[in-house]
Parts: structure tokens; sequence; C-alpha cells
């Protein structure tokens, strides 16, 4: 008997525990789904949806993922003193059902505004359709979907991304050399529109440089570490290595420490992480296109709150986009 | 008696060897790629190669007596996550090396004596048991880092993962030492014969006066400590401890560990299939790149040179009435 209560108290526990991992809201704070039709009276019923504080849902692609926190810090340092509610949602791997899954919980909840970064952006547009039939504004950060699906897009402007990062590497290299690109699969659309816009224009401004191998890590820094030696090993006369997702430039660097090639091989990487920066200042890579998530989250907020005021908002913000190498390190750090 | 001659002897060698396949196509691939890309024997190409082997060996290892037994563990990709983590944060706030591995192997004794314990005591289908733990596990990651890894590490920590002895590193010594105490106990020990006994016949080996539950929970123990170790050692390399490590671990483990010849009914099984499976997963993905297949075409390729691997295996098997 004292067996079985020892068990059944474990199960509880490791139930609540797992509630807990989910990351979803309880019963009690879920809305019920908007009635709407029977309302008696529309405009007495916006007046007082006005009055209440809004509600945001940010679905976001990656719980586990720090570029995605400093969103979450922008959308929440947004919201803050507003009485607007961010939840804060979503899969801990890469799993679009799971986030196309969260948008309809969200939009079962009557939520105000949803937030999201629809990474293939085909699967989202059904749901998102839904969404704004229900008078859910939609902001797309990161990655887009056709302007008709969503509110508005706020993130960094693929090509723009894609064209400045290969013009920066260009110019490093003196305009010649052998490259090899790291992405996280190759069906991850942002990454692969910024590969292929930097690709087109060196072959129109930098005909020297030609791309090798385009490889995929998974965003797993033990899987870059393993593909860069084998790159290294398959590519000889390889001169950068230019890593399209965050968790790869700290699996190359590692590798290219352990090699002694630490000078012979030229390392741009992606976002503003803390090992990213510490890599640049410890000269192990040269630089990193840094996206401001940070800005997306925050102004992902403000334009559901423009909108739900009845304001109007741009289709499309760039959120822009900055190199950091060992020469503006400190003033980016200084600047965070 | 019959005089077996060099045809008898040929014969029995290719019955024996049960691996046969997998060392064939990974003799055929080895060629090939050395054929095309003379850096294949490279050194650091090799240490590569071996290093990404270990790390899975490590936890196929375990895996291996798990399987033997009749039983199944997904949760290995997590616990490594979460060991691995528990380690790093240990070492950051200045604890002594051998405090932090105990920490992560702890945590690893723990997850698996409640993943035994469910499965043995509550009989819950071991599937559904190291599946919750996989949730589990995945959920205090995320809960414990906020999914920040664990970063930078102290040095101590660091040389753990990423130092060497004549060479090579700690990983590929670490997994060969466990691999030889590994099959040594299989093969030569109580132990060893009880984990086969309760694969093959549960009810048998628990007539036979085998403490069936006690073998069985000590097999998920070993594993989720395994899963731990190889965590612990990939922080190590790494200098940071990540949230994602060890994703999809557990299911190119079991993968490595049946195409090695584990039954997934249990009572057959090596270690030294294991080591072939281990290594027929790694070395493709290593041939394929110095090969310059495409990476549009590398899971195409992986998939049909596993099939043909193990499916050679079986045809030998059929040929020679091994059932």
């Amino acid at each position: 008997m004292k067996k079985k209560q020892i068990v059944a108290g474990f199960l509880t526990a490791v139930m609540a525990l797992g509630m807990v991992g989910c990351g979803s809201r309880s019963a009690e704070e879920a809305k019920q789904p908007e009635a709407g039709t029977e309302a008696p009276a529309k405009e007495a019923e916006e007046a007082a949806e006005q009055d209440e504080p809004l509600e945001i849902t940010f679905v976001t692609p990656l719980l586990g993922n720090p570029v995605w926190l400093a969103a979450k810090q922008g959308a929440e340092d947004a919201a803050a003193g507003s009485g607007i509610t961010v939840n804060w949602v979503g899969p801990g791997d890469i799993d679009m059902d799971e986030q196309v899954r969260q948008i309809e919980l969200a939009i079962a909840e009557g939520v105000d505004g949803i937030i999201c970064c629809p990474l293939s952006p085909s699967i989202f547009e059904t749901v998102y359709q839904k969404a704004q039939e229900r008078g859910i504004v939609v902001i797309n950060t990161a990655v887009d979907t056709a302007e008709d699906t969503r509110t508005a897009f706020i993130g960094t402007d693929y090509v723009n991304f894609g064209e400045q990062a290969a013009r920066n590497l260009a110019e490093k290299l003196g305009g010649k050399g052998e490259v090899a690109c790291l992405v996280t699969s190759l069906d991850t659309e942002n990454q692969m529109a910024e590969l292929e816009a930097g690709k087109a224009l060196w072959e129109k401004e930098y005909p020297d440089i030609k791309i090798v191998v385009t490889e995929t890590s998974n965003s797993d820094t033990a899987q870059a570490a393993n593909k860069t030696s084998a790159i290294l090993d398959t590519y000889p006369e390889l001169d950068a290595i230019w890593c399209l997702e965050s968790t790869s430039p700290l699996g190359v660097a590692q590798t290219l420490t352990e090699r002694g090639m630490l000078d012979q091989i030229c390392v741009l990487g992606i976002d503003d992480t803390e090992d990213v920066l510490d890599l640049i200042g410890q000269d192990k890579i040269w630089g990193t296109m840094t996206q401001n998530f940070y800005k997306m989250g925050y102004e992902a907020v403000k334009m559901i709150e423009t909108v739900k005021n009845g304001g109007t908002t741009e289709s499309v913000q760039d959120s822009g986009t900055t190199l950091v190498t060992k020469d503006n390190l400190e003033a980016y750090k200084n600047g965070m | 008696m019959k005089q077996r001659g060099k045809k008898g002897r040929l014969r029995m060698a290719v019955e024996r060897f049960d691996q046969l396949g997998i060392v064939l196509v990974l003799a055929v691939l080895v060629l090939v790629a050395s054929i095309s890309n003379s850096t294949f024997y490279s050194a650091d190409n090799l240490i590569n190669v071996l290093r990404s082997t270990s790390f899975i060996f490590l936890i196929g290892i375990a895996v291996t007596y798990v399987l033997i037994t009749g039983g199944l563990d997904l949760s290995v990709g997590r616990v490594m996550a979460m060991a691995g983590i528990l380690s790093a944060m240990a070492a950051q706030r200045g604890m002594p090396l051998l405090l932090c591995v105990g920490a992560g192997l702890l945590f690893g004794f723990v997850v698996g004596l409640v993943n035994g314990f469910l499965i043995v005591k509550q009989n819950i289908p071991a599937l559904i048991v190291t599946l919750g733990m996989m949730y589990i596990c995945d959920g205090l990651v995320l809960i414990v880092t906020m999914g920040s890894p664990v970063y930078p590490l102290p040095d101590s920590f660091k040389a753990l993962g990423q130092g060497t002895v004549w060479g090579i590193p700690n990983v590929i010594w670490i997994a060969l030492a466990l691999a030889l105490l590994g099959a040594f106990v299989l093969k030569y020990t109580r132990y060893g014969r009880e984990v086969y006994s309760i694969g093959g016949n549960r009810e048998t080996a628990r007539l036979a006066g085998i403490h069936v539950g006690r073998v069985q929970i000590s097999v998920y123990v070993l594993s989720a400590m395994a899963a731990a170790m190889a965590g612990i050692l990939m922080a190590g390399r790494l200098n940071s401890a990540q949230p994602s490590s060890g994703n999809g671990y557990e299911l190119t483990v079991v993968a490595a560990v049946i195409i090695g010849g584990t039954s997934m009914f249990g009572g057959a099984g090596s270690i030294l299939g294991t080591l072939f499976g281990s290594l027929l997963m790694m070395v493709i993905e290593n041939v394929l790149l110095l090969l310059k297949i495409s990476a549009y075409w590398q899971k195409l390729v992986v998939g049909i040179i596993i099939i043909f691997a193990v499916g050679l295996d079986q045809l030998r098997r059929k040929r020679y009435g091994l059932g």
C-alpha cells in the first residue's frame, strides 16, 4: 500500500513537471473562444474590448535558442507598463506542426495578436487565414509569408542580409577564394534565401569566389564541428566558412582550434550570442552578421498595439543587420 | 570424424561472423572513399570519425544491454543534454571536476532507476516510460537553462572533453575501455548470461532463479549513466553545454545497436556488433562528404546503404539456415 502511495506521489510530481515543461497556459487562464455572432451590440463589445488589456501569443520556433530569448525580452519590454500580456509558447526542437497547434490554441483563446516565425511559410498560411478572419493581428518575425496572409512583417530582409554578408566576406577574402556554407537544413527558407542572395551577388560582382559545398548542421554544435573537419579534408584549398545559423560558429571554431587552422580559414557567423562574440574577441572567428531579434520582438508588440488601437502599420519593416568584427566588438557590446 | 577442408572452414567463418554484411559494406565505403580522396586516411579525419562514433558507441554499449533484455530506452538523447548541463553548471560554480562529473552521473543514475522501476514494478511498457522520460528531461533542460547554453566552462572541464592521450581524444579511450569491459561482462560473467536469459525467455529466467526485475532495472541505470557520461564529455569537447545536445541520439543509437545485429525482441546481440553499427552510421556520413555527394542526396543514400548492409546479413542468415 505504502509503495503504491509513493508511486502515485511520484507520478503526480512527474505530471506537474511535465505540465511546466510544456509551456502552455492553464485552463483558468485560457479564454473561451469568442462567440461573436450572438453579441447584442457590436459597437459596445468593441468599446469594451478596447478597454481590456491586450493579450498576445508569441509562438517561437525554438524555445531553446538565445536569439529568440532576445526577441522574447523585446516583446516583454514593449508590453511592460501597458498591461499587455505576452504568452511565450513554442516547441523545444524545430517542429512546425507544434507551432501551428499553438497558433490554433491561441485562436481558440481569442487572443488579440499573434507573433510568429513561420519557418516554412506555406505550412502557416491556412491557420493565419483563420486567425485574420477572427480579427487577430498576425505579425511575422524573421521569416515572412505572402503579404495577404498576415498583418505585417518585421525582420531581416533576406536579400539584403545575404548580399551584405556575401559582400563583407568577399572584401575580407580580397575577392577570391573557396567558401563552405553551413545551414540548419536545406528547407530552412530564410537561410536558403540568404544563401541564394549571397551566391547571386558573388556570381555577379565577385566571380572568383566559389561556394564549394553547402552542408547541414541541424542547429547542433557537435554536428557542425564534425562536418567542418570533413569539409577541411575534402576541400584543402578552402578559404572561408560562412555559417548561416547561430550554433555552428562554436563547432567550426572548435575544429579549427583542434587542427591548428585558425589563421587559415576565415569564419563568418550569424547573430550575437555570447559564444559568438567571445569567439570574435579570441580571434577564433573573423566576424558575425547580427540580426536584431530584440527589436523584432519589441516592434511586433508595438505593431499589434497600434493596429488594435485603430492605427496602421507598414507591411514590411527591416530590423537591420550589422557586421561585428574585432574592430567594432567593444562598441557593439557597449551598445547592446 | 569428418575433416573440414578449406571450404568448410571458410563456410564456418562466414556462418559465425554475425556482422559480415555490415563489415563488407564498411570495407567498400572505406575503399571507395580512400580511392577518391586520400585524406580519408589522414589522422585528422580518422580521429574525427572515431570521435563522433565514440559518442554514439559509448551510449550504444549500454543500450545493447537494454535491447538484449528485450527493453528499449528512448530517453538517452535528452539525458545526455541534461547531464551535460548539470555538470557544466557545477563546473561554472567552481566545484571540483570529480564532483561535476559525479553530479551528471548521479542524474543519469536516478533517471535510470526511475525508468527501470516504472517498467519493472509498474509494468508500464518501456517505450512509454522512456518516451515520457525523454519529454521530462527535455522539459528540465528548458526550465534549467531557459534555452541558453551553459558557457564558457573552466579549463579543467574542457580538458576532460578536449584532452588527448598519445594524440587520441579521451572520449575514444573511454569508449574503448567501456567496450572491453561491457563485452567481457556480457560474455564471461553470470550477470551477462542473466541479461541474455531474460531477453530469451523472461519466465524461464525467473524459474532459473534469476532476479529478473533487479537485472532489468540495472540495465536502464547503465544506459542512462552512459548517456550522462557522453553528455559530460560532449560539453567538455564544445566548451559549452548546449540544450540541443544529443537531439536525435535516441534513434541513432538504437539504430546503430540494431544494425549491429542486436535483436529488437531481446536475447541476442553483442558489443562488437554495436561497434560496427555505430561505425557504419558515422562512416557513411563522413564518406558522403568526402565523396562530395550533394547534401540534397545524402539522406537518400544513407537509407539505401543501411538497408543494403542489414539485408546482406539477413540473406547470409537465410542461406546458412541461421533463422
